[in-house]
């Protein structure tokens, strides 16, 4: 493989050009490349263009798979957790967009249906729920967990293809299909919410757990690994931390810590002070004086007689010559 | 009736109506002998002479009928410094209302003048949207035309609504002719461009404007909105990209001022407070992440096609300030 230049755009904004060595498109929608300086190996996947002219919602999935995960990126930058893919950098202007993402370890756990150890299946448990955890503390839901999606290794998931993932409190689109998607997001009704990727990590940890092919809501009596998670079907599922916790799984988010933009919740506070201004000028120098007010009444004690400030000497003097005569 | 143009106020009257020839010539209309349903349809296309006196003949000027029967005309100024994107802005707008764009908040939208309304779409919104092709600069021009007049309908008020983008440099003319609009305006787009890294300098037109426009309060009683342009270019960061791909179904009061305190806490961020004093000084004001286009145009054409966001939402902010769209006191304040 010959080195080549490859432009695109990093995750912070800046365009740079790096030498990758790239294999073929076995795939046309994705190919694997080797980063020449670190030797690191990315994915690169990509919208052909013939591709995109007949399915023009393509482009719709990867900007998706960008747009989602940058947001993962800004809030886990510190402790990248390895459940979820790494947005490496994007070209999403050109007439063949790309993003490119960590490579892909482990294979879709429908590999493995009906063939995981004990162990396995409760290590398969907490890692999924892991990454439905961390998801929702960034406000996403995927809306896609489904066997082909979930990557296992032996030691822990990969929630690959952010491309059909929303933010918590969108409505909801017609999206998914029986067992995977609950039924909400069948019809379109509501607004996102992680309940419904709680539901679908449901049923591919039955799925792969039992290797039973699922009609209807699955019968968890038959699975006792999977009792934690007996009532993510019901009408009021537990969150994915009370999942973990059932789990004795300590919460990833404890560890994980999310970037606050202080700069951000500076400028909201700096329009709420501009909006109150607005709306009444008089209340915004009323507060401006109020400290002022509030301060007066300590003020306004009478003033202490100039001796008074010598006063707890002197009564130390006393004591001490009250001591020396008694001791005498 | 306040002429946009010369900001005459006259009186007019169907006595007295032209119409354009091919040749872009006015004469008299004359509709005396004609049936109830030609006269209508003559009468979208006529034209009423503005009555100030010129000493210069070339610069009488004539309004479209249908622009100053509905009453007072929302006069709309697209207020920004060059290459901010007024240009894309506007025919994306343009194009978003043809493509029914107006309809999820009750809105419906048809052509003040027939003709002049194609030439716009022919000249700006196909080249744009059909062609994928990045627009020109707006050109300096002699005189204040509207680019376009759109007569809006709520369902029972209909108001004419006629835009006005002037190059950037002009705004900053006191005397040029061009900018003789802006004491007509009753609505103000400010365009901010979301990418510009001279954001602590301000904008001279925004300051050419609003010093410009009278004040009771210290305050400008006209509403205002500020359209965060070009967007796309930062559409991946907080909080862009929870605004940017978010599709509206309608007018939502609270949604509005959540976008506002965002969009200010982002130009706040970047340290561009000098191009927030639209918001100090207007009495009602909202503020926008929109994107005339959905990306960056690579050798004068955007590649994968143009594919506009939001960029309805601050002229329905507008609308509701300004009252063409009624029912929503709360925008803006």
């Amino acid at each position: 493989m010959e080195p080549e230049p490859l432009t695109f755009v990093t995750p912070e904004g800046d365009e740079v050009t790096w030498e990758v060595e790239a294999e073929p498109y076995h795939d046309p929608f994705e190919r694997r490349l080797t980063l020449v300086v670190q030797g690191a190996r990315l994915v690169q996947r990509r919208v052909p263009r013939a591709a995109g002219r007949e399915r023009e919602y393509l482009y719709d999935l990867l900007e998706n798979e960008a747009r989602m995960g940058a947001r993962l990126l800004a809030r886990l930058r510190r402790a990248y957790p390895p459940e979820l893919p790494r947005l490496m950098g994007y070209s999403m202007d050109a007439e063949e967009p790309f993003v490119l993402l960590s490579d892909r370890r482990g294979e879709p756990v429908s590999r493995h249906f009906g063939a995981l150890l004990i162990a396995e299946q409760r290590a398969l448990q907490a890692s999924l729920f892991r990454a439905v955890r961390i998801l929702a503390a960034c406000g996403i839901v995927h809306r896609r967990i489904e066997p082909g999606t979930v990557r296992w290794d032996g030691a822990s998931v990969l929630l690959t293809d952010l491309g059909h993932a929303t933010l918590a409190g969108d409505r909801r689109l017609r999206l998914g299909e029986p067992p995977y998607a609950c039924p909400a997001q069948r019809e379109g009704t509501g607004h996102a919410s992680s309940a419904d990727d709680l539901w679908s990590a449901g049923m591919v940890l039955y799925r792969t757990v039992t290797g039973r092919e699922i009609a209807g809501l699955p019968d968890f009596a038959a699975a006792p690994a999977l009792q934690p998670i007996h009532d993510v079907f019901s009408g009021s599922p537990p969150s994915a931390q009370e999942v973990l916790n059932r789990l004795r799984v300590p919460d990833p988010m404890q560890s994980i810590p999310v970037e606050q933009d202080l700069k951000l919740e500076e400028g909201r506070a700096a329009f709420d002070q501009a909006r109150k201004a607005r709306r009444d000028p008089d209340a915004v120098e009323r507060t401006a004086v109020h400290p002022v007010k509030e301060a007066a009444p300590q003020e306004e004690e009478p003033p202490r007689p100039p001796w008074a400030r010598w006063l707890p000497l002197a009564v130390l003097v006393v004591l001490l010559v009250v001591l020396w005569v008694v001791t005498r | 009736m306040l002429c946009p143009i010369c900001l005459h106020e006259f009186d007019w009257s169907e006595d007295e109506l032209y119409e354009r020839t091919p040749a872009g010539q006015y004469r008299r209309l004359d509709l005396d002998d004609v049936s109830e349903a030609l006269r209508e349809d003559l009468l979208r296309a006529a034209h009423v002479r503005c009555p100030a006196p010129v000493s210069d003949p070339s610069l009488e000027h004539h309004l479209p009928y249908t622009y100053v029967r509905h009453g007072r005309p929302l006069v709309i100024g697209l207020v920004g410094g060059p290459e901010t994107g007024k240009t894309h802005l506007l025919a994306a707008m343009i194009g978003a209302i043809e493509q029914g764009g107006l309809r999820p908040y009750g809105l419906t939208a048809d052509a003040v003048d027939i003709e002049r309304h194609a030439e716009y779409v022919d000249t700006y919104v196909h080249p744009l949207l059909v062609e994928r092709i990045a627009l020109s600069r707006t050109t300096h021009r002699a005189t204040a035309e509207p680019m376009d007049a759109l007569l809006v309908n709520d369902g029972r008020h209909t108001t004419a609504v006629a835009f006005f983008d002037i190059a950037g440099e002009l705004l900053r003319s006191t005397t040029h002719e061009a900018t003789r609009f802006i004491p007509a305006v009753g609505g103000l787009l400010f365009v901010i461009d979301a990418a510009t890294r001279s954001a602590r300098m301000g904008d001279d037109s925004f300051r050419a404007v609003l010093d410009r426009l009278p004040k009771s309060g210290g305050r400008l009683d006209v509403p205002a909105a500020i359209a965060i342009t070009k967007s796309d270019a930062v559409r991946f960061q907080a909080p862009v990209d929870a605004w940017l791909y978010a599709e509206p179904d309608g007018l939502d009061p609270d949604a509005v001022l959540a976008e506002s305190r965002d969009a200010y806490a982002f130009l706040h961020r970047r340290g561009a407070q000098a191009w927030l004093s639209p918001y100090d000084k207007c009495r009602r004001c909202t503020l926008h992440f929109v994107s005339a286009t959905g990306g960056a145009a690579a050798e004068g054409r955007f590649p994968r096609g143009v594919r506009p966001r939001r960029v309805l939402e601050p002229l329905v902010s507008l609308f509701a300030m300004t009252g063409v769209l009624r029912g929503h006191p709360e925008v803006g304040i």
